[in-house]
């Protein structure tokens, strides 16, 4: 019996069923507008926690309050939300590549709070890869209530990205390029028109909420072509600060590892930490965005030797904050370092050949931030359009692409994997479609199963073998005992000589001519160690034993087969 | 159109596991719900020929497939009876006397049996010792036989098979099987109640055929467990 | 058929009688039981369409040194080989996955709430969640082991409710022991339910098995469950009705299992049949 109303998902309407792009478009306008509010939530939130918090920042004892946000913080994601705590973005990637963008629904919120915990009470963190992990959550979670499949949950999961970093930053070109280029991993046209639509739902419920406010105001740069020049030692400095930070953060997690404390308050060291920089350099606390509207405007106030040490402090505070376990995104620290190097730089530039006519400060601080972007992520395309959106200007987009372009290379080259990536990567938990990886991570050992061999007995005669060769069209027999146990495998070449020796037919048991030592394969294998160790001890076929009966063999052959078909199936709407 | 998971993995020729996966991922344009897939044919043949594979829904799955469910020792015991006295002093007279009461064999395959019997009867004696013989045809596809069956016949008299013990035999197994692959099933599973001591001496009392049967299940069972099962 | 039973290890006497029950099942069902000893308070498991994130009790850590020993004990006196789990894959470094490939999965009745809590009171929200989105059916275990000698399955004629029965007529047939079904009748005939089993093509079969079905016109369905052999393996569907319903009337499930203290074997609605 069926009750009266049930609920039946939309994906199984007749409507949807030939063609779900109708679908996809609906669903990620709907995903866009939750995770731009989400974004604005947590912007404005933020606002007034900073804003509550103001007054308090003149004592000496300010610099507990960043060890007081981060500890709550960590306490609320460890024991209230029990959310295994992790930066955010390589979680969203993960579930992405290995379980079709499967999210939890606390992650919807979880990151929001104690995002807002942290950063509000100073902590070096940007807002960015929290909402970005809440987009991605209910996107993941509405495509659960849809009933839609793995692409298509995906494809969502982008949509939410998208809408939130479109909604925080107000840029939704930017967080169209995120989606494809950091989230998902292909640029396939199924995915780019639901994400755009996210993308600019996700804008438009930010301008309606909290106005049409662009972080940076547009300013009027004349670039020379000196300038385009200077921008390649630019992108060198800003490589190397881009270094310097993924190292620091990595360093001070693994420290933090190390040392066995509760996790909030290890939180709460590296915010008190965090809090004593910021007595002395006050602009290193918080997200910063304040800061970089001032060296935009060339109003920054303190002369190179300070802005350079600005740079340092930053980068230790960053780590400090994100590698002790406070809870917040790299994206706004990147933007402030980014800043400060540019600043550093052009200062020095005048300083050394004040002759020439170099552009504004302003211009600078804009290419350092996309330097220092580009080379974090590894992701020039966000890197440029995410600078050109916030900023509002165009004619910087020469120098923009030199500086994201060099400092990607540079960075991709001393660390080969973005700081988002490295952790997967090093777990060989990277899996971006249409990849080896991806297409040998979804095969699976019972899907390569050949269950056409004959299984013979270890006391079965010779002659009675001989007959079971002349059936069979393979030239291997497994061998099991008479409890059917797996025993050892025959293979054809072994016993070439024997069976064609009439004598031998009575005297000999189908025991005594197997192969007992054989390498077994369990069903739960995956295909790719089985496939290492093929490659390792040279063999084409591999007998799959589970629970010590045999299931049927593997084979180079029936792989190759198989791969094929599910490349093609994976691939195709990307060679269309 | 509306068909099963595994009649279309049958119509690609695909491991079922995989179209399971292929719908979760979405990578095949169909929709399940209870199992059951709704989808256009024609949608579902473009895509197939797009990606290189041929859907056919007439396409059946080879012969082993669907033979793969295990088939008891009890049932084909059913399907070839069990017979009492036999009469016959030799090993041809017998064979007759035994194809002609099993009924599960059309009477003008009856000779071509005996014949293929006493063929394999000439390569090496299928007495197995104890006083049990377990005759059976080499290659038991050539008779056409369409399920498993075991006959078994209790003879009148003691005959001469150059058992391997050279004790005469009293009691013969006839094995009939579609397929190599379903006698080496049968055979393994005989030959388990065989070693059984107790089981011998229980055949050489002539049990009533209920008796045997269930002592056969309950054996069977026994074997099951022991996790004694080929294929 | 190879089987596999997931069974997540509890250092305590509570889990001892839970891993005793599963040991008891796997020998009768011919099932390789998995054995995963927690190292983190919680993991993740990954179904179809949904992510369930179960947080153990604390009592699954439990003196992790000896964990693996009174496993390995427990298992041995039961004959069958140590198959233990280690995990993949991991979400976060402290959040592994746990693969829902098996064909079973025991739980105590909630495992996210500590020992000291559980009666026959309710069952807990994450072992719900899993019932919900596992292919795999759920032994949800008595509080103390007790074998199991008949089986019982609960028909109200629902797809899910055909589900368990076909899993009880495998069981059945598996451990040759006797079946019952038994239904509460619901505005339906008795002819009602015999026309669902036919349509479905498994009349003989049931015939085969040579079970009884105990049919109740009348007496509150809760009164009638006293009627459940007390050394029964109970399998039923759960959730074959939809949300507002369960919310509105309760579940039939929650209600069995507040009632009777046995073994239970639940059928998800994604339950696959025929693996």
């Amino acid at each position: 019996m069926r009750s009266p109303i049930s609920w039946r998902p939309p994906a199984t309407w007749h409507f949807f069923r030939s063609d779900d792009r109708l679908l996809l478009i609906l669903a990620g306008a709907i995903v866009g507008i939750c995770s731009g509010v989400a974004a604005v939530a947590l912007n404005q939130s933020l606002i007034a926690v900073l804003g509550y918090l103001r007054p308090y920042r003149a004592y000496w004892w300010a610099f507990v309050l960043p060890a007081v946000g981060a500890a709550l913080s960590s306490l609320f994601l460890n024991k209230i939300m029990r959310e295994g705590a992790g930066h955010g973005v390589p979680e969203v990637i993960y579930s992405v590549s290995r379980y079709g963008g499967l999210m939890r629904f606390r992650s919807s919120f979880s990151r929001l709070i104690s995002s807002c915990l942290t950063i509000g009470s100073g902590g070096s963190a940007g807002p960015e890869a929290p909402i970005v992990m809440s987009g991605s959550a209910i996107g993941s979670n509405i495509a659960r209530l849809l009933g839609l499949n793995d692409r298509q949950r995906v494809t969502l999961v982008g949509c939410g990205a998208a809408g939130a970093i479109s909604a925080i930053f107000n840029a939704p070109i930017a967080g169209l390029i995120f989606a494809m280029e950091i989230i998902l991993g292909e640029w396939a046209a199924s995915n780019l028109i639901p994400i755009a639509i996210a993308a600019v739902a996700g804008t438009e419920i930010s301008h309606l909420l909290q106005g049409k406010q662009i972080p940076f105001s547009h300013h009027h740069f004349n670039i020379g072509a000196v300038d385009i020049v200077a921008c390649i030692g630019l992108a060198v400095f800003t490589a190397l600060a881009s270094i310097m930070l993924t190292r620091a953060i990595r360093t001070i997690h693994h420290q933090a590892d190390g040392i066995q404390l509760p996790s909030w308050l290890k939180a709460a060291g590296g915010g008190c930490a965090v809090g004593l920089i910021g007595l002395y350099l006050p602009m290193v606390l918080g997200e910063g965005y304040h800061a970089i509207r001032e060296m935009m405007e060339g109003r920054f106030a303190p002369g190179i030797g300070l802005v350079f040490l600005a740079v340092l402090a930053k980068i230790m505070a960053t780590a400090l904050t994100l590698g002790s376990g406070g809870s917040g995104g790299i994206f706004a620290p990147c933007l402030v370092i980014g800043s400060f190097a540019g600043l550093t730089y052009h200062r020095a530039l005048a300083y050394l050949w004040p002759g020439v006519d170099w552009v504004q400060e302003g211009c600078f601080v804009l290419l350092g931030m996309a330097g220092l972007v580009s080379g974090i992520l590894q992701a020039p395309l966000t890197g440029i359009f995410l600078i050109v959106e916030i900023t509002g200007g165009y004619e910087v987009i020469l120098p923009l692409i030199i500086v994201s372009a060099i400092s990607t290379t540079i960075c991709h080259y001393m660390e080969p994997a973005s700081f988002y990536l490295k952790d997967l990567v090093e777990k060989g938990q990277l899996m971006r479609p249409g990849t080896d990886a991806r297409v040998l991570a979804d095969l699976e050992v019972h899907e390569l199963l050949e269950t056409d061999c004959i299984t013979v007995h270890t006391d079965m005669l010779l002659r009675d073998f001989v007959d079971i060769v002349k059936q069979s069209r393979r030239n291997l027999f497994p061998v099991e005992d008479q409890s059917g146990q797996f025993q050892g495998m025959i293979y054809m070449d072994d016993i070439r000589p024997y069976l064609f020796d009439p004598l031998m037919y009575d005297a000999v048991l189908v025991g005594q001519l197997m192969n007992p030592r054989v390498e077994t394969v369990s069903p739960d294998d995956d295909v790719v160690e089985v496939l290492e160790r093929m490659d390792a001890e040279g063999l084409f076929n591999m007998p799959v034993v589970a629970n010590h009966r045999f299931r049927g063999m593997i084979s180079k052959s029936t792989l190759l087969d198989q791969y094929r078909k599910e490349l093609m199936v994976q691939t195709y709407h990307l060679n269309r | 159109m509306k068909l099963g998971v595994e009649q279309i993995a049958c119509a690609l020729d695909l491991p079922r596991g995989k179209i399971e996966r292929w719908i979760r991922q979405g990578r095949i344009p169909l929709v399940q719900r209870d199992h059951i897939c709704t989808f256009d044919q024609q949608v579902l043949k473009r895509w197939a020929a797009q990606h290189n594979l041929e859907f056919r829904p007439e396409r059946h799955r080879p012969v082993e497939c669907l033979l793969s469910e295990d088939v008891t020792l009890e049932a084909a015991l059913r399907n070839g009876g069990i017979h009492y006295g036999i009469e016959g002093r030799q090993v041809m007279d017998v064979f007759q006397a035994a194809v002609e009461r099993i009924e599960a064999i059309p009477a003008a395959d009856k000779p071509r049996l005996v014949e293929k019997l006493l063929e394999r009867e000439t390569l090496t004696s299928t007495g197995i010792g104890k006083g049990v013989a377990i005759p059976h045809p080499r290659e038991p596809e050539s008779l056409g036989i369409q399920t498993s069956a075991v006959a078994a016949c209790f003879l009148a008299n003691p005959v001469e098979f150059q058992a391997l013990d050279g004790r005469p035999v009293t009691i013969m197994f006839i094995l009939l099987s579609p397929s190599v692959r379903r006698h080496l099933q049968i055979l393994s599973r005989l030959s388990f109640c065989l070693r059984q001591e107790a089981f011998v001496t229980f055949l050489k009392k002539t049990p009533e055929a209920d008796a045997l049967m269930s002592r056969l299940g309950k054996m069977e069972a026994l074997c099951e467990k022991s996790g004694q099962r080929s294929g | 058929m190879y089987s596999q039973l997931f069974h997540i290890f509890r250092n305590t006497p509570l889990g001892r009688e839970t891993f005793l029950q599963s040991l008891y099942f796997c020998n009768q069902v011919d099932t390789t039981p998995v054995v995963y000893i927690p190292e983190f308070i919680k993991f993740l498991m990954y179904f179809d369409n949904d992510v369930v994130q179960v947080d153990l009790d604390e009592s699954y850590l439990t003196d992790p040194a000896t964990a693996e020993d009174h496993a390995r004990i427990l298992l041995d006196s039961a004959n069958l080989k140590p198959n233990f789990f280690t995990p993949k894959n991991f979400t976060a470094s402290t959040l592994p996955d746990i693969p829902t490939n098996f064909e079973f999965m025991c739980c105590p009745r909630s495992i996210s709430d500590l020992s000291s809590k559980i009666g026959l009171g309710y069952i807990g929200p994450r072992v719900r969640r899993i019932v919900t989105s596992a292919r795999f059916p759920v032994l949800i275990t008595s509080a103390v082991y007790k074998p199991w000698t008949r089986l019982v399955v609960f028909f109200g004629g629902s797809a899910n409710a055909l589900n368990a029965l076909k899993l009880g007529m495998r069981i059945a047939r598996q451990t040759g022991m006797p079946l019952d079904i038994f239904t509460q009748a619901e505005n339906r005939s008795r002819e009602d339910y015999a026309a669902i089993i036919r349509d479905h093509h498994m009349e003989d079969e049931l015939e085969r098995l040579q079970q009884r079905w105990i049919f109740f016109d009348e007496g509150k369905f809760e009164t009638n469950l006293y009627a459940v052999p007390h050394d029964a393996l109970v399998i039923l569907g759960a959730y074959g009705h939809g949300l507002i319903r369960n919310l509105v009337f309760g579940s039939k499930m929650e209600n069995i299992q507040s009632t009777i203290p046995n073994n239970l074997l639940i059928v998800g609605p994604n339950y696959t049949a025929g693996i």
